[in-house]
Parts: C-alpha cells; structure tokens; sequence
C-alpha cells in the first residue's frame, strides 16, 4: 500500500491498545468521530446537534513512536507569504471515521487491566487446552500492539494489532469532515470555575439520575466566605440535591449519638480545590439537559479530577484529567449550551414541583447551616 | 423399558447440557448399551450430533426396552442443565426413567451433605444462648435429598428412523482451532461490528451478521468481516493442520494423496499473507457464537472446511484415558457467496 | 397542628432499610408507613392480596435517634402514609454502609416529614450525610393512607418451625425457575419436604415446557425446632418464600414459621436488633386438591378523600391496637362505591395475574389497592393536609376464626402479636 517515494502521513505505534481505547471510549456517544491529526497527537471530536460536543485529545506521548509528515503547505501559500519566517497553517488532516467500529477494534483482544495478567478467557480457559501445541499461546497479555497509519488524504485509516499468533488488520473508511461550529467558549470570561474530583461529579449525577429528571441545575456560591457548590433535579417521584461544602458540616446535630464523629473522623479534604465565582454576591445558577451530561458520566467515573467552568453565556465545559498510567494523563473536553429558562421562578418552581424548591428558599436553608 | 444411571461426571454432563441448550432448547437422547447420544436439529441453524461413551458420564447404567435396549427420548435442555446444575455439590446423583400422573419423567435424585461450616456467617447480633441451641443442633452433618422431575417424551423408533446425520463432502482444509474462549471473544467483536455496520448501513436482515471465516493447510485461520464503514480481519497462524489417518480415509493411502486436503497443502503461505490456499465459508456470527458455546467443556476441536459448502467442527470431549471415545459433531453450513 | 416525625440511622440501619425494601419490592409496588410515637412499620400487601408484609423498626433499638408525635390521637396516634417502592429505594440505595468508608457510603442518614397545612404536595425528605461535606437531600412526594392491617393469631397455629435462614437459602436455591407453589410437607419419617412445582398441566409437546419439579428433603433434626403435625401438606407461593428467606438470610437470623391447616394463614416471623419482620400469606389446599382457594379480605388501602369520611362517620372512633374486631355497625362505614368511583381516574393499574392461585377480587375493590396517581391532578388537589385526621376507625381486616373467639382470648395480647390473615370475599360482603 505504501510506495517508496510517498511516506504515510501519518504511522503511530502504541504498546497499549488499552490507554487509547480508554481515551476514546469518553467519547462514544455518535456514530462518526472527526478526526483531526497534528504534530501533537490526534484529536478525535463528537457533537450532538449542536448543542453538545466531546473530544478526546490523543497526544503523541501516548504511543513509542509517533511520526507526522505534515503535508507541505501549498506553493500559493508560500508565494503569497510576505515574512518567509512567518509559520504557515499546513493542511492538518482531517476526516471521519465510525467511531463505535474503532472502538470495537482497539478492543478486539479484549481489555484486561494490565495488573492482571491473563485475559478472561485466558484466565477461564479450561486446563485440559493447555496441553498440546496449538493451545499453549492462549496467554495474551492484553497491552496489546497498536499501530495506526494514514498514508495520504483519502486512504482509509489503517489500524494494527497483534497479539502473540494474532494480528487483525482493521480500514476504517474515512469520510469527509462536516464541519459543524464548535460550540463556543469565552475562557477569558468566566462565571464559575471549580476543580473537584471526578467521582465526586459522577457520584452526584448518578444519584440525581434516580429521580429520571430532565433538567439538571448548578448552583454555585460563596457563603460565609466558604465554597457551596450543589446539583439538583428532579423528576416525578420527587426531587434531589447533591452539595458539596468545603468545610466539615458544623450544622447543630440533631440528637444522634454519633454526630460527633464528623469532626472528629472525617479528613480536613477540600472537596472543591478552586472555587471561582465572577460575581461572589449573587448565587449562580445554570441548567443543562440531564440526558446530554450523563453522556460524561462515564468519563467522570474515570477523571482524576473535572475542572468545571461556565462562562457568562452559560456555556459548560467539562474538563476531564484521566491519568492513563501512574505520571502520565490525558485530557477530554465537552462542552454543553445551557437551557434557557425564560421566567425563572416560575419555571423553577413549576419543575421542581413545590415551592420550597425556589431559587430563594434553596438559598436560605444553605444560610441556615 | 427401563433406564436407570448413577452420574459419574457431573461436571460435564452440566457443561454439555448447557453446550447444546445454546442451539436449541430440545435434544433427542438416544439411550442404548453402547452410547449415549444427543441430537439437536433446530429449524435452522448449526445441528449437533453428539456420541458419547457411556462412562463419560454415566456409571452402573442400566437400559432395557422392546426396541433392541434402545430408548429415545425428547429432552428440555434448561430444565435438565438446571436439575444437573443443583448436583455439581452432590455426594451422589442417580437418574431414572419414571412416570408420574402417566406423565414421563427424568427423575433426578441428588444427595448432598453439608457440615456445619458452609454457612459460617452466624447471627452477628443473635443471642449467644441462640447460637450453643444451634451449634447442638448441628454439630454433624446435614444429609439433605433433593429430587428433580424433568418433564419428557418417548420417542418411537419410527419417529427417530427419519432422521440422520448430514452427509458432506470430504473437506477443503482441515485444522485445529485455538481456544474457544479465545476465538469467542474475537469473533464476537465481530458480529458487533457487523450489526452495528449493518444499522448504518444497508446491510439486509439475513446479511446483518455474515463473517468469513477461512483456513488454509499452512496453520492459518482468518475471520473477516466488510462493512461501509470498514474491513476487519483478523489472522491466527501456526496452528496445526492435523496429518490424516489412513485407516480413516476411502482408499487408504491412495485417498490421502487425492485428498483435496493434500491438494492445497501446494497453495498459500504460514504468514497468512497469501491470497491462495484458503477455503473459506461465510456463517452466521450469532449462530457461530451459540457454537462456540461448547469451549466450556474444553476438548480439543478440529475444523473442517468445505469451501463454500459447510464447516464442521469435531469436538473431542477429553477422557481420562486419552482416547476421543466422545465426540460432538456440529455442521454449519455456508451461505452461498 | 402538624405530624412531627424526625429520626436518624446509622450507615448499618440505612443498609438495612436498602434490604427491605428490596424485599417488599417484591410484593409490591408501593409500601405504607406507619409511624406511631415509639416505632416505625413499613408495610406491602401484594397485588393478588395473598400476601401482606409488616417490618417494625423499634424507635429506640433501631434508629440512632427517633422522634414521632402524631398529629392526633394521643399516646396511640400515627401518622400514615404511602410510598412507590422504587422512589424509596432509590434513596436507599445499596452499599450505603461501607466500612472502608469509600463512596456512596453515608456518615449518617436524617429523615424528616414535612406534612404542613399550606403545602399543596407532602414531602418525605431523606438527607444523606456523607464523608467529607457531600450531602445528598431528596424530598419524595408521598400520599395520606390510612394503614390496615391483617391479624393472626399464633395461638391457633400450633404448627411451628423455626431454621436458620442461612440454611434455608440452600435449599431455596435448588429450585428450578419460574415454579409457582411450594408444598411444605411434614412427613411421618422425621423429613420435611419443600416441594417446588407448577400446577398447570400441560399435553402434548406442552409437557416438555413444564417447569421442573424439586422436592428437598430436610431432617427434620435439621431444623432449629420443627413442631408439626405429621402429614399435614401447606402450600404457598414460592416466590413469595424465596423473597422472605432471602431478606432473612441478610439479617443472618432464624426463620420461624407458624400455621395451622390449608386455607388459613401462615406466618413467617424473623428479626434481630430493633428489626421484626413478619408476614402472613395465604395457603391453599390439599396438594392437588380440589378445595376451593380462599381470598384474603380486601383491606382496602383507602385513600385520603375515604378515610376522612370513615374519620366523619365514626367520630367515636377508637384506637384499633388491641385487634379487636371492628364493632361499627356496616352502615356507619364509608359507602364502598364512593371510594369505587374514582376507579376511572386510577390509571397504570396492574394487569390481574390470569394465573394467580387466588381468586381474582372483583374489580371495584382491587381498584382500592392500587397505588393513587400520584401525577394525577384532580387525585392531588383533593388532598388536605390539614384536614384533622383522625386517629380513629383503622379498618382492620380479620382471621375469620377470630370472630368465634370468646373475650378472653381476644385480650390475651401476645397472642396478637402479629398481624396477618385475611378472609373470604363472601364473608366480608356478608358483614357489610
């Protein structure tokens, strides 16, 4: 496939099918992935009508061997250049792929953790196979072999796996990108930022998930001069709110006898590392559609840590650290467009069914803690 | 007639009953002095015709009946699996044939023994007094009986004379399969990526979970599968290709020679890089994945391809003397291209 | 003036409350709670009405703190209500108690009711306070039932065995699927035999999709105390004991059974540690007799609207804790068919079980079991929370052999212990 005079643009090799699968699996909420390859690495996109997008970003430190011949830039483009110096935007490739069918790929010889040695069925393989030639390479250590390759625009993305006797060659047509607007986001101009742990995050949206909401609600304040940050749905059974406090609960316990160990046994942990609101008097609040962030969940389940921002639009970014090995992370993004609430209160209060739940009594039962 | 066993091998008669109710959930049993046979011919799909040496599982066996000692019997496979299932902890388990209500049975009767000690996890906050009270009372052990009734049919001869093994062409190519679990696993990967190709694209109902499957006479097996979105395949190699008996084969020597086996030992390559030299035949990734099922039992299998005709499979059940007394044929056949 | 109702559990009991609601679960789709000033009792009665369930958790044993002041009714007064099962179970969820202390586990568990006059809609709410300042908060809607419950009388069910539930899940467990009864027969040769079977009789081909039938046989030795009549068959629903036996084997407890003959009651009783769990289910005849199957009494879960007319009606009403029989004369009752009419606006009612041993109700007074609607508008709005409740005629339904029963015994509380059984349809109509 590959003639002498025309490298691939592109040939990556990884020991580890898994870190990449793992990356990629964030973000397996679209048929069709857009793939884009640079110098750094290749980022792989999804969105969701527009009004939900992911990426998972996989770096060149990932594989053992990563070699990018960007295309050179074309001869217009240098004539046209008045600064020889001045850097040129080269063609950066970029296409789609099914990203369910490379997933499906990059797992072909299963997934076991790399602490366990032997696949599950190499594990379950019944002794009586291991006698015998053809049965003694049932052992696969599952870091298996990947290499990736995309030889010039429009070839199919080439992957390659081996695995002891085993190698399953993978072409994945590429098709042409659509290039959908990127959701925008104002770093620059933001109305809260905080940092927690990504369990923290899925813990709370998968207990809010029991009430079947559709709407789900940030809260976010500064109260006492110490970080409140809370979600909050709800659905026909009734409504939930997870909250996270910075500080140990110093609430007057009711008369419970083991009140006291609250103080006494819980770690001095801040559960929100940075809290940033842009206006510090006024509580923020926010609501996205409940079934696009359960997308994320799986991702925050395996974040180290999710640095939650929204900027004055409203817009959401979800920004997820995944450590792939001890030392070494990766990053995955999405983004979200908040719902319009056009009469707050009233709607608030219609949602969440009682008026207990409006925006001030909320509040207030915080002020009283 | 009369059909009385002990179970000697309770673990495999569990994993081949559980084997077979992955194809269909009736078999028919064929009791007789010699052999032991189940036969499942679902309406479509893979046949199995299972022989099976008496002692592979059975014990003290004893069949009697106007037809020769010959029983045939239509058998639910969930229910059996599940009786047999409740022995895998048996001191010992007996099968019979009985009636009841004039309603004919498999009666399963399964002794087992518990000490004391299976159920270590004592009422944590239960008196003390309530626990001396209980360890009198089970100091030995429990004999508990349990009794399983299967429902089934009895077949007459002339129901079961109409029904044989198929017949089929001697094989392109013939080789030892890796691991079941293995090739499971794979070609599972598989029949996903070609139902999810076929909700893309516009594969029909009947090609939705179509794979290739290939081998050669160098060692090599291969799996393909081609939707609009990709080409997969994946490629085993230094497998065996098994020497062919003689004795086993129409002419002997001559036969082996004009074997179509021996024909593309000529073709193709060990790398599996080759384009020659392959017979394949194009199967049901769902069906190939209820065949393989049988890995349970963990005998060694040999494939047989017929290009584009059928595949059979011999599973070899393993036995204590070394001998393949016990042999599972299942034949699946080929789409055509 | 307002129910107060506030009580705390330790990560262990919240575990606890996760395993009995996954037991009730399976009777029912809603339970009753029933608070009174020292205890706490859930309660579930089955669609088919065979089976109904009563688990009291002790105020002071089980609880870390508890605090219930009805209302109304004095010393004995309550406050009643009803939930959807699956809302409360999504609250108590699994794994609350870790020892590890990993996530999900709770630092303590703070339920309160806010059941204010100026409150369109009632909430339970349920805060989960756990490690290192998460706090999970969930208000649950819930609605005003009046709770009934069944009576048994263990001084007529002489028959009585008790095993450790440890053991019984063994024997559970050998059980092919989808079986409907279970014989429990104590033979003559010191074995107890549980006998999973299906009554249908199938022909033909049919046959071959016949569940299996298993029979345990246990020594009788085995169990902790086996005190039966021999030869005496009882038979109830096999789902049903597997459910309970499971539940039972959570709390690492011994299971008590007590019956007297085919077609009346039986109790299963077991608990430890401020937990009681009992319940009462029908059993039918002789094994593959002929004998007509009793239908427990409709104990109808009346809604609101309905219990405060019974409360309008009787407004000499009295405490129904000492079991007696109710004495109201049947005209002082709600007229049942008011409660039936508002059968049209109770969607989602669960298909009768064609295949049910018991004998279908007739439709107006299964209709009063259903769960309300709780999305249903015209159901919501006839809520009054500050209607007075009053504590008074608990409808009760009764073990028909009870009515027999002279003064004396009728006082004799711990024979009344329990709760349970229940009646034929046709004696019921008869009283009323």
């Amino acid at each position: 496939m590959e003639e002498e005079d025309e490298l691939p643009l592109l040939t990556a090799v990884s020991s580890s099918a898994r870190q990449l699968y793992l990356l990629l699996r964030c973000i397996n909420f679209a048929e069709k992935a857009h793939v884009q390859i640079n110098d750094g690495g290749l980022q792989f996109s999804v969105d969701e009508a527009s009004v939900m997008e992911g990426s998972a970003f996989l770096s060149k430190d990932l594989f053992t061997t990563y070699t990018f011949r960007a295309p050179a830039p074309s001869q217009r483009e240098i004539n046209d250049s008045d600064d020889e110096d001045a850097p040129l935007e080269p063609d950066l490739p970029t296409f789609q792929i099914s990203l369910p069918a490379l997933l499906e790929t990059l797992q072909i010889f299963g997934l076991t953790d790399p602490s366990t040695s032997k696949p599950h069925w190499a594990r379950d393989a019944p002794a009586s196979t291991a006698t015998g030639g053809a049965f003694t390479n049932n052992v696969l250590g599952m870091n298996n072999m990947c290499r990736i390759a995309y030889a010039s625009p429009g070839s199919p993305l080439s992957i390659v796996l081996t695995e002891a006797s085993i190698r399953t060659t993978c072409n994945l047509t590429t098709y042409e990108p659509t290039f959908a607007n990127e959701i925008p986001f104002d770093r620059q101009a933001l109305a809260f930022k905080t940092i927690m742990r990504g369990t923290w995050l899925y813990d709370a949206v998968a207990e809010l998930s029991s009430t079947s909401p559709e709407k789900l609600t940030l809260w976010a304040r500064t109260r006492a001069r110490k970080p409140y940050f809370a979600l909050s749905s709800s659905g026909t059974l009734g409504s939930a709110r997870v909250e996270f406090n910075n500080t140990p609960v110093t609430r007057a316990p009711p008369p419970t006898n083991n009140a006291g160990t609250v103080d006494a046994g819980a770690p001095q942990v801040n559960l929100l590392e940075t809290f940033q609101l842009s206006d510090p008097t006024t509580p923020f609040r926010a609501s996205y559609k409940f079934s696009l962030i359960q997308r994320a969940a799986r991702t925050m389940s395996v974040a180290t840590k999710v640095s939650v921002r929204v900027d004055e639009q409203g817009v959401l970014s979800l920004q997820f650290m995944i450590e792939v090995e001890p030392g070494k992370v990766s990053f995955v993004d999405f983004r979200f467009v908040p719902l319009v609430e056009d009469d707050e209160d009233v709607e608030e209060t219609q949602f969440l069914g009682g008026e207990e739940e409006s925006d001030e009594s909320v509040m207030e039962d915080e002020d009283e803690l | 007639m009369r059909f009385k066993a002990q179970i000697h091998n309770i673990q495999t008669f569990t994993k081949l009953t559980a084997s077979l109710n992955s194809l269909g959930p009736l078999a028919w049993l064929k009791l007789s002095d010699e052999q032991v046979c189940f036969t499942i011919i679902p309406e479509q799909g893979t046949q199995v015709w299972a022989v099976l040496s008496i002692d592979t599982i059975f014990d003290t066996y004893a069949v009697q009946s106007a037809a020769n000692n010959v029983i045939n019997l239509e058998v639910p496979l969930g229910p059996l699996n599940r009786a047999l299932k409740s022995a895998l902890n048996a001191t010992s388990a007996q099968m019979r044939l009985t009636k009841k209500d004039s309603i004919p049975l498999l009666a399963l009767t399964i002794s087992t023994t518990s000490s004391n000690n299976s159920y270590s996890a004592f009422p944590a906050g239960a008196n003390r007094d309530d626990n001396a009270i209980f360890d009198d009372h089970f100091g030995g052990n429990r004999e508990t009986i349990i009794t399983q009734e299967v429902p089934i049919r009895v077949l007459a001869p002339d129901v079961v004379s109409g029904l044989h093994e198929p017949q089929t062409r001697e094989p392109d190519v013939h080789i030892v399969l890796p691991p079941l679990m293995q090739l499971k696993s794979i070609s599972d990967r598989f029949t996903k990526l070609a139902m999810a190709g076929a909700r893309a694209g516009s594969g029909t109902a009947t090609t939705r979970t179509r794979l290739e499957m290939a081998a050669n006479m160098h060692g090599c097996l291969k799996m393909s599968l081609k939707t609009d979105a990709m080409s997969i395949s994946s490629v085993w190699t230094d497998l065996v290709n098994p020497e062919l008996d003689p004795s086993q084969v129409a002419n002997g020597d001559i036969g082996i020679v004009e074997h179509p086996s021996t024909r593309m030992k000529l073709l193709g390559s060990a790398d599996g890089q080759s384009d020659e030299g392959w017979a394949s035949v194009s199967i049901d990734g769902k069906d190939w994945g209820k065949v393989m099922s049988v890995g349970r039992l963990g005998g060694r299998v040999i494939a047989c391809f017929c290009h584009e005709h059928a595949l059979i499979l011999y599973v070899y059940l393993p036995t204590d003397s070394g001998e393949d007394e016990s042999v599972l044929t299942y034949y699946i056949s080929s789409y055509s291209a | 003036m307002m129910v107060v109702l506030n009580f705390t559990l330790t990560p262990e009991a919240a575990a606890k409350v996760h395993d009995l609601l996954v037991c009730l679960g399976k009777f029912s789709d809603t339970v009753a709670i029933e608070a009174r000033r020292e205890r706490f009792i859930f309660t579930a009665l089955n669609s088919s009405k065979s089976a109904y369930a009563a688990l009291t958790l002790d105020g002071k044993q089980f609880f870390s703190s508890y605090e219930c002041v009805p209302s109304h009714g004095g010393p004995d007064g309550r406050f009643t209500c009803s939930m959807y099962t699956k809302a409360l179970l999504s609250v108590f969820k699994g794994r609350l108690y870790d020892p590890l202390g990993r996530d999900g586990a709770i630092d303590r568990c703070e339920v309160s009711v806010q059941d204010r006059e100026d409150e369109t809609q009632c909430r339970f709410i349920v805060k989960m306070v756990c490690n290192q300042g998460v706090i999970k908060t969930y208000k649950l809607t819930y609605e005003a039932v009046d709770v009934m419950h069944a009576l048994f009388d263990r001084n007529v069910a002489r028959n009585r065995w008790s095993m450790n539930a440890g053991v019984m899940k063994e024997y559970i467990e050998f059980f092919g699927t989808k079986t409907e009864m279970l014989d429990i027969f104590a033979g003559e040769d010191g074995r107890a035999v549980f006998k999973s079977y299906t009554e249908k009789i199938a022909n033909g081909k049919e046959i071959l999709k016949h569940p299996l039938v298993t029979a345990v046989a246990v020594n009788t030795s085995d169990f902790e105390e086996f005190n039966v009549q021999p030869g005496c068959h009882i038979i109830i629903s096999v789902k049903d004991f597997k459910a309970i036996v499971i539940h039972a084997d959570t709390m690492k407890t011994s299971l008590k059974a007590f019956y007297s003959h085919p077609t009346r009651p039986l109790q299963f009783s077991y608990g430890c540690d401020g937990l009681l769990c009992e319940f009462t289910l029908m059993t039918s005849g002789d094994y593959n007799g002929a004998t007509a199957l009793p239908t427990p009494a409709p104990a109808a879960q009346v809604s609101r609207g309905a219990s405060l007319a019974a409360s309008a009606a009787t407004s000499d009403a009295r405490e129904n804790r000492s079991m007696r029989p109710p004495v109201e004369p049947p005209s002082r009752r709600p007229p049942r068919r008011q409660v039936g009419s508002r059968q049209a606006a109770l969607p989602n009612r669960p298909p009768q079980d064609p295949e049910s041993l018991f004998v279908n109700e007739d439709e107006e007074e299964d209709t009063q079991w259903e769960p309300a609607d709780y999305n249903n508008e015209e159901e919501a709005l006839g809520w009054d929370a500050s209607a007075d409740r009053n504590a008074g005629n608990f409808p009760t339904f009764q073990d028909s052999g009870s009515f027999s029963r002279p003064d004396g015994v009728q006082s004799n509380t711990d024979s009344m212990e329990g709760i349970a059984p229940t009646q034929r349809v046709s004696q019921v109509k008869g009283l009323w």
